[in-house]
C-alpha cells in the first residue's frame, strides 16, 4: 500500500477521467452550436454530436487499450515496439509538434474571447504573453500536479455549466427545438466531422501512460470522462437552439457566451454573469493548454534524452508564441484550428488504431 | 549581493506586472444609459445622416435624492438625454463622446424606442444592428415602437418614476394585468423574426398629454417594414389568439347591463388541415378559465343555466374581439402574427417547405387560408358575495 495518499507521482482513475473531460472540453464549446447547425436544420443537430461522441469513445477506447497493452510506457516506447526506432521518432516528433500547435490554438482562443468580451484594449499580444507565461509556470514542475489541479477545477466547471443553463430555463423555449428528424442523413454525418473536432484532447493518454498507476482501469475512466463532455455539448446545443432558436445561432459568433450574456437576474451582481462565466472557461483553457504543453515536452523529452524540462520549456515558449502570432484575424483562427484538428484526427485517432492493430498482429506487449 | 539583487529583481517585476489594468474606466467616469431612441433626422440635421440617435444617460446623484426630478424637472433631475445624428448608430454614439463629460457606457441599456416614421421606412434592421453586434450590448434589451418621435417620449418626466426608461420598462411588464398590452419583445428575439424573415409585432408606446400610454401593438412585415397599427382592441383580440393573454380584463353585455370577466388562464391549440396547400384550413381551439370581477346585473351566480349563459356571452364577445383582429392581420396587412407559419414549420415541415415562399409573399397562401376560431369559457370563481344589487 502507499504510505500516503498523493504522495507518489502517480495518478489514479479519478484524475484520468478528470482529465481526460477537462482536456476534450476546452475552445470549441463556444462555437460547437454554430459551427453544427450551419449544416442541419432545426434540432437535429444532436444527432451529429452524439455520433462524433460515440465516434470520439470508440477511439479513446483504442487508445486506452493500446497504452493498457504497454503499462507505464508512452508513445515513443510503444511505437518503437511496434514498428521500430526511426519511425517512431519521427511520429513523436510530429506529436510533440501538433501538442504546440494546439497550445498556440488554445491560447489564442483565450486571447481573441478576452479581447472581444473583456479588455477592450489590451493587445492580443499581451493577453498571450501572460497566459504562455502562466503556462510556463504550470508545466514547469511535474506531469502529476496538473492532474490534481483538473480534479479541482473539473467541478467547478461543471457546477457552472449547469448555473448557466438554470438561469436561461426561463428563456427556454421548448417550441423551437421542433421539428426533428427533417435533416437529410448526408448532412448530419457531414456536421459530426464539426463534433468529432470538439472531441479531440484524449490522445494525451499516449504520454501520460507511464505515471497512471492502474492500467486495466484506463478504458473505463477515459471513457467516462468523454461522457462528460459528450453530456456538456449535447446540454449546450439544446439550450442555445431552445433559448435563440436555429436561425439565430448559426448567426452568433459565440452561442455559448451569449448565453451567458443573456442572463438576468435582479439585484444587479448576477447580471454580469458572462464575467463569472468567461474566469471559469479561462480554468479549463488554461488546464487544456496546460495538459497540452506537458505532453509536448513529454515528448520531446522521450527523444532528447538529457534536455532539462524547464530549460526545453522555455526554448519551445518563443515558438508556440511565434504560431500563436500568425492567424491575423478570426478566419484564419478557425482554418488553424480546422488544421490541428484533423493532425488530431491523424496522431489520435489513426495513428494509434493502426500501432494497436499491428501490436495485436504481431503479438508485441509490454511488461509492467 | 547576489541575494539583495534578485530580491530587486523580485520587487520591481512586481511592481510592473501587477499594477494596474490596462482597460480601467473608472464608475465615475462612465455615462451610464438606459435607453435609446432612434429616429429620422429632420432636415436640419439631415446633413449629418439620416438618423439621428438619442440616449439617456442616469444622472446617479439625481436618482438619490428624495422628490426626484418629476416635477420641476430643471434642479435635481436623475438623467438626461442627447441626441445625435449620424448615417451609422456607431458614429452616432461615438459622436455622444464630444458632447459629455462621461463616455457613453451601454451594459445597462434597457429599452430601445423606434419611431414610427423609421419603422415605415423599413430601417428597422439596419439600425439594431450596432446594437446586436457590439459586445457590451444584451440580448434582453427591449424594443418598443412610438407613435411620434422616439426622442419626445425620452423627454417625458413621468410622476412616479424617476427615469423614463424605468417608467415604460415597469409598463410594458404589465401585460399580466392587462391584454391590451403585447408582451415586451427583446433584441434577441427580433433578430431572430429578422433573419427568417418572418412577420412579428412590437408592443408601441404614444404619449397621450403629458402621459405616456403603453398599449397597442405595431405590425412588421418579413421585410421589417411597419405595416400598421392595432388598436387596444385588437391587440388584446392578438393576444387571445396567440394565447399570450394570460391575464386580462373582458367587458360584456348581459340583459343591457355591463358585467366584467378576468381572464385567469388561456389555452391555445392549432390544428391545420394541410390536405389542400392553396388553401389550408386552421382551427383556433381557445380554452379560456376566469373570475366574474364585476356584475351591474342581479343575477343568481350559483345557478349553472345562469352561468353557461355568461360563458356563452363571454365566448361571443371573444369571438367578436378575435375576428376583428383577425381580418385585419390576414385580410388588411397578410401578415401572420398569429404562428401559424411556426405552427406549419413544426407540425406539417413537408408541407412547409413546399409553400413557405407562397405564404406571405407570392401567392399569399396565408391570406386566403381559412381561419376558424373555436372559444370554450369556463367560470371559475364568482367573488366572495353573491348579489350587491
Amino acid at each position: 500500500m502507499k504510505s500516503f495518499e498523493y504522495g507518489d507521482r502517480e495518478v489514479g482513475t479519478y484524475e484520468v477521467f478528470a482529465s481526460v473531460a477537462n482536456m476534450v472540453i476546452g475552445f470549441g464549446v463556444l462555437t460547437l452550436p454554430r459551427s453544427i447547425v450551419e449544416t442541419t436544420s432545426s434540432v437535429d443537430g444532436w444527432i451529429s454530436i452524439f455520433i462524433g461522441g460515440l465516434g470520439a469513445m470508440l477511439f479513446t477506447w483504442i487508445v486506452a487499450k493500446l497504452v493498457a497493452r504497454f503499462p507505464k510506457r508512452n508513445l515513443h516506447d510503444i511505437a518503437g515496439a511496434v514498428i521500430g526506432k526511426p519511425l517512431a521518432y519521427l511520429f513523436t516528433v510530429l506529436f510533440a509538434g501538433y501538442m504546440m500547435t494546439f497550445v498556440a490554438y488554445e491560447t489564442r482562443g483565450v486571447a481573441s474571447i478576452s479581447r472581444l468580451y473583456l479588455f477592450d484594449r489590451t493587445p492580443v499580444e499581451v493577453i498571450c504573453l501572460v497566459f504562455l507565461l502562466v503556462l510556463i509556470y504550470a508545466v514547469a514542475g511535474p506531469s502529476v500536479t496538473l492532474f490534481r489541479l483538473n480534479t479541482l477545477f473539473l467541478p467547478i466547471v461543471i457546477l457552472l455549466l449547469f448555473v448557466l443553463f438554470l438561469m436561461n430555463i426561463s428563456f427556454f423555449e421548448f417550441d423551437q427545438l421542433m421539428p426533428f428528424f427533417v435533416t437529410d442523413w448526408q448532412d448530419l454525418v457531414l456536421a459530426s466531422k464539426e463534433s468529432v473536432f470538439s472531441f479531440i484532447g484524449f490522445e494525451i493518454l499516449l504520454f501520460y501512460n507511464t505515471i497512471i498507476n492502474q492500467p486495466k482501469k484506463i478504458a473505463k475512466a477515459s471513457m467516462l470522462g468523454m461522457l462528460i463532455p459528450l453530456v456538456v455539448y449535447l446540454l449546450v446545443f439544446f439550450f442555445t437552439i431552445g433559448v435563440f432558436g436555429p436561425e439565430v445561432t448559426g448567426n452568433v459568433l459565440y452561442p455559448t457566451a451569449e448565453l451567458a450574456k443573456q442572463v438576468e437576474v435582479p439585484g444587479g451582481f448576477f447580471e454580469r454573469f458572462e464575467s463569472i462565466f468567461f474566469s471559469v472557461w479561462v480554468l479549463t483553457l488554461f488546464n487544456t493548454a496546460a495538459m497540452a504543453f506537458d505532453v509536448s515536452l513529454l515528448a520531446l523529452e522521450s527523444v532528447f534524452k538529457k534536455a532539462k524540462r524547464t530549460t526545453l520549456a522555455f526554448w519551445l515558449a518563443p515558438f508556440v508564441f511565434l504560431i500563436v502570432m500568425q492567424p491575423q484575424n478570426l478566419i484564419e483562427i478557425e482554418l488553424f484550428g480546422e488544421w490541428i484538428s484533423y493532425a488530431g484526427i491523424g496522431l489520435g485517432m489513426v495513428f494509434p488504431a493502426i500501432l494497436l492493430l499491428l501490436a495485436i498482429m504481431r503479438g508485441v506487449k509490454g511488461r509492467a | 549581493m547576489r541575494r539583495a539583487c534578485r530580491g530587486w529583481l523580485i520587487v520591481l517585476s512586481l511592481a510592473v506586472f501587477t499594477t494596474g489594468c490596462w482597460d480601467r474606466v473608472e464608475i465615475e467616469e462612465r455615462g451610464f444609459v438606459v435607453g435609446a431612441g432612434i429616429d429620422l433626422s429632420h432636415e436640419e440635421e439631415a446633413e449629418k445622416g439620416q438618423f439621428t440617435l438619442t440616449f439617456q444617460f442616469v444622472i446617479p446623484a439625481g436618482l438619490q435624492s428624495k422628490d426626484g426630478g418629476g416635477k420641476n424637472g430643471s434642479t435635481n433631475a436623475a438623467f438626461f438625454n442627447l441626441s445625435s445624428s449620424a448615417s451609422t448608430m456607431f458614429a452616432a454614439a461615438r459622436n455622444m463622446s464630444y458632447m459629455t463629460s462621461r463616455s457613453p457606457y451601454l451594459q445597462h441599456l434597457r429599452i430601445i424606442l423606434i419611431s414610427q416614421d423609421l419603422a415605415a421606412s423599413g430601417e428597422l434592421a439596419t439600425t439594431l444592428d450596432l446594437f446586436l453586434r457590439d459586445h457590451e450590448m444584451r440580448r434582453a434589451t427591449k424594443i418598443m415602437v412610438t407613435e411620434g418621435e422616439a426622442r419626445n417620449l425620452l423627454d417625458m418626466h413621468p410622476k412616479n418614476e424617476k427615469l423614463p426608461v424605468m417608467y415604460f420598462e415597469s409598463a410594458s411588464l404589465n401585460p399580466t394585468k392587462s391584454s391590451r398590452i403585447y408582451p415586451p419583445t427583446n433584441i434577441g428575439d427580433v433578430q431572430a423574426y429578422i433573419l427568417s424573415k418572418s412577420s412579428f409585432v412590437l408592443p408601441k408606446m404614444r404619449k397621450r398629454n403629458e402621459e405616456v400610454v403603453v398599449s397597442g401593438a405595431a405590425l412588421f412585415d418579413g421585410s421589417q417594414k411597419l405595416k400598421g397599427f392595432l388598436n387596444d382592441d385588437e391587440t388584446s383580440g392578438l393576444n387571445i389568439l396567440r394565447g399570450t393573454a394570460q391575464d386580462g380584463v373582458l367587458e360584456f353585455r348581459l340583459n343591457g347591463h355591463f358585467m366584467a370577466y378576468e381572464i385567469k388562464g388561456l389555452r391555445r391549440t392549432i390544428q391545420a388541415d394541410v390536405s389542400n396547400p392553396e388553401r389550408i384550413r386552421f382551427n383556433l381551439q381557445l380554452d379560456m378559465e376566469g373570475n366574474i370581477g364585476e356584475t351591474q346585473e342581479p343575477i343568481e351566480l350559483l345557478d349553472p343555466g345562469q352561468l353557461a349563459e355568461i360563458e356563452e356571452r363571454i365566448a361571443k364577445q371573444l369571438i367578436q374581439l378575435t375576428s376583428r383582429t383577425l381580418q385585419k392581420v390576414q385580410q388588411e396587412y397578410g401578415v401572420d402574427v398569429l404562428g401559424l407559419k411556426e405552427f406549419l414549420a413544426r407540425n406539417h415541415h413537408g408541407v412547409w417547405e413546399s409553400i413557405k415562399d407562397d405564404w406571405e409573399q407570392g401567392d399569399q397562401l396565408f391570406t386566403r387560408s381559412e381561419i376558424s376560431v373555436d372559444v370554450r369559457t369556463k367560470v371559475r370563481i364568482v367573488g366572495s358575495t353573491l348579489e350587491t344589487n
